[in-house]
């Protein structure tokens, strides 16, 4: 979760179809994580792990298989939380692409994620609508 | 907290400053270096002008009014559905108002459904959303970890 290039490597727009699934990606909410997390968002924290840095780590897990050119933004965001996770969980992400749209000036992707933790119980839902520049 | 709520009640709003260097932190924190975030020169040269921050760190900005509203509730039961209207750029100073636009109770479980809107000090949206979260007494979450 740390790359830093903008550009990575992995599936292209071009290669994605509707319903592909990402491999699953498998991490720890440790303390130190969520405490970086936290400092970021300006925020105090708890026991339980906020549930959007549960999704933040997600999508970042899961954009590591994606070649996402530079310039990508979010539209659009779904979540659903299911339950608490506690600190130090560790939780499996995996995402799928649901839709697919490519127009003339506009490509989006909507990815749908599901993460679950170690009892293999789902903690959360998202779907993230991103829109892909056609050039920058 | 959850004997408290009534439709039509004004959440407390969570206001925010934008920063590069905040920016860059989330960056850190999430791992997503995307250069539209985090390289000034580059997002100089795209059709949004300059760098904007994260979408998700404006997320963690409109679900922390959840949180300080809802607690648990929103924690371990939240469902959020976010359109993003306009970037949020450095310098911009952000507010996060909601108001509860009902309540109801599914199963003997009670919710609340709330509208959001996360604005700059230009009044422009930067996001709106609809959340709804279950209704629990704090013991009663923490029961149930």
């Amino acid at each position: 979760m740390t790359d830093k290039s903008g550009d990575k490597a992995g599936m292209t727009f071009e290669e994605l179809t509707p319903g592909y699934e990402f491999p699953a990606v498998n991490y720890e909410l440790s303390a130190s994580l969520i405490s970086r997390y936290l400092k970021a968002v300006d925020s105090v924290g708890g026991e339980f792990v906020p549930p959007l840095a549960i999704a933040a780590y997600a999508m970042t897990a899961m954009t590591n298989f994606l070649s996402v050119p530079s310039g990508a933004i979010h539209a659009s965001q779904e979540l659903e939380f299911f339950k608490l996770v506690p600190v130090g969980s560790q939780v499996k992400c995996q995402a799928k692409v649901a839709r697919k749209i490519a127009r003339s000036q506009i490509r989006m992707l909507v990815l749908e994620l599901n993460v679950w933790d170690q009892h293999n119980e789902k903690v959360q839902l998202g779907r993230a609508m991103v829109v892909l520049p056609t050039q920058v | 907290m959850s004997a408290k709520v009534y439709q039509g009640e004004i959440l407390s709003p969570v206001v925010r400053n934008i920063t590069q260097e905040k920016i860059n932190l989330y960056a850190e924190a999430s791992g997503d270096f995307n250069p539209i975030h985090v390289d000034e020169s580059f997002a100089a040269q795209t059709p949004l002008g300059g760098t904007i921050a994260h979408g998700m760190l404006i997320l963690a900005y409109v679900s922390e009014i959840m949180i300080q509203s809802f607690g648990y509730g929103w924690l371990g039961r939240g469902k959020l559905s976010a359109r993003f209207k306009t970037a949020a750029r450095p310098g911009d100073t952000l507010t996060v108002t909601g108001k509860v636009d009902s309540l109801e109770e599914r199963n003997g479980v009670s919710y609340a459904t709330c509208s959001l809107e996360c604005c700059n000090q230009k009044g422009e949206t930067i996001v709106t959303a609809e959340a709804v979260s279950e209704l629990v007494e704090e013991r009663e979450a923490h029961d149930r970890k």
